[in-house]
């Protein structure tokens, strides 16, 4: 007999946690995560399970007008999306850009452990974040989510790259 | 030589050698498809001191709180990091264990050194009897041409075992680690869920400030508050958080 062998009421208490977790009531936020989910970006072609392993500290915030969301030089892991609303992003006390809804900002401090760039102020009377923190230590069991999670990350922030070089072009032509 | 014969004797090798660990896993990975257990895609790995520290203080508190499948599931867990330990050990030194255990087993790799040290023996048998001049030039060359093949030969059966010992390891570290997760899943379910059914338990989260429904996050929480920040067990604590959405 194996020394770890599993008596019947041994499997029975795991089959109660099976159905136990089948009919869990996620958190508020969780499903209002899954409501969203199909339209954030970022979070294309991962399962609700696997962006449950990879991401933490899930909060949906609500700003009100010329809050401060990221303030310049500091440093921070989280990734903002803004779902509804509309922000203004400064450098240096300059206007560089704006943010509508289905943005993203943030990603490359969380990514790079940069100080953050800019600083974005919320421009609409509210707007609604979702907030995020990648738990990049999940390589063991969610490595296709992370991988695929980044890979959208770049698409991302190559998009802005695009974007900031067509500016400087009508600028200097 | 064709590969396949040396396949098939490393492949036979590493049967026998990676035997225990290969049997584990086997008998959990039948058990978790045979009762549709969960894998979770989270990585609860890091929790298990947590747990088993948490374990242990509610068992001084309520003696016999839970049930015996949770005392099996520790024990369950310190066998598999046990066995990820000798894992380790036992491929370190993938040269060695070429050496000193895979030659000694491999009747290919026996039978031509056994062919090459009956060839040396002849020939100082020869070398003896005859003056140098006398010796018979073919058995010489024999000896160089097997003496050069035995090399090549040890050389290709290195090249592949290190491979297979590489992927090997690489296999079973991976089997264990889902069936640890596993296994710290349930723990962490089954702990709470029975802490929740103590009354001693019970009362006493609820001095701490925890409310009914007890579980890790909010336990973790609670804990964080408490102890002094910067601290190794804070430190850890705080990552165990993160398991905990």
């Amino acid at each position: 007999m194996n020394k770890f062998e599993y008596l019947v009421n041994d499997v029975e208490e795991f089959l109660k946690i099976n159905e136990e977790e089948s009919q869990k009531i996620e958190s508020k936020t969780m499903k209002k995560l899954i409501s969203v989910q199909d339209k954030i970006k970022i979070f294309k072609n991962i399962s609700y399970e696997e962006l449950k392993a990879i991401i933490y500290d899930l909060k949906f915030v609500r700003y009100e007008y010329k809050d401060h969301i990221v303030e310049q030089d500091s440093t921070s892991e989280i990734i903002y999306y803004l779902i509804d609303g509309e922000c203004q992003v400064f450098q240096n006390s300059n206007k560089i850009g704006e943010l509508h809804s289905g943005s993203t900002f943030g990603e490359s401090g969380a990514i790079f452990e940069q100080k953050r760039s800019a600083t974005v102020i919320c421009a609409s009377k509210t707007a609604t974040l979702l907030s995020f923190k990648i738990d990049k230590n999940n390589l063991e069991f969610a490595s296709n989510a992370l991988a695929i999670l980044y890979r959208n990350l770049a698409f991302e922030i190559n998009a802005k790259l695009n974007d900031l070089n067509k500016n400087i072009s009508a600028k200097t032509s | 030589m064709d590969y396949e014969h040396i396949n098939h004797e490393i492949d036979s090798f590493f049967k026998d050698y990676f035997k225990p660990h290969l049997e584990f896993i086997e008998s959990n990975l039948s058990l978790i498809e045979n009762h549709n257990l969960l894998t979770p895609k989270i990585n609860y790995i890091n929790a298990s001191k947590f747990l088993s520290q948490t374990y242990e203080k509610f068992k001084k508190i309520d003696k016999n709180f839970a049930p015996d499948t949770l005392e099996k599931l520790l024990e369950e867990v310190t066998y598999i990091e046990n066995m990820q330990l000798n894992l380790k050990t036992i491929t370190n030194n993938p040269q060695d264990l070429f050496k000193s255990k895979f030659m000694q087993n491999s009747y290919v790799l026996r039978s031509y050194e056994d062919a090459v040290k009956t060839l040396k023996t002849n020939l100082n048998i020869s070398l003896e009897k005859s003056s140098a001049e006398f010796l018979n030039s073919n058995e010489i060359i024999d000896l160089e041409f097997k003496k050069n093949n035995l090399v090549k030969l040890k050389k290709l059966y290195y090249k592949e075992f290190k491979l297979k010992l590489i992927h090997k390891k690489s296999k079973i570290d991976t089997d264990l680690k889902n069936i640890m997760n596993s296994k710290i899943f349930y723990l962490d379910r089954l702990l709470w869920k029975y802490s929740n059914k103590s009354y001693k338990i019970s009362c006493d989260l609820e001095v701490l400030g925890l409310e009914k429904n007890f579980t890790s996050h909010q336990y973790l929480m609670k804990i964080l508050d408490i102890i002094r920040p910067d601290t190794e067990q804070y430190n850890y604590l705080k990552k165990c958080l993160k398991i905990y959405k």
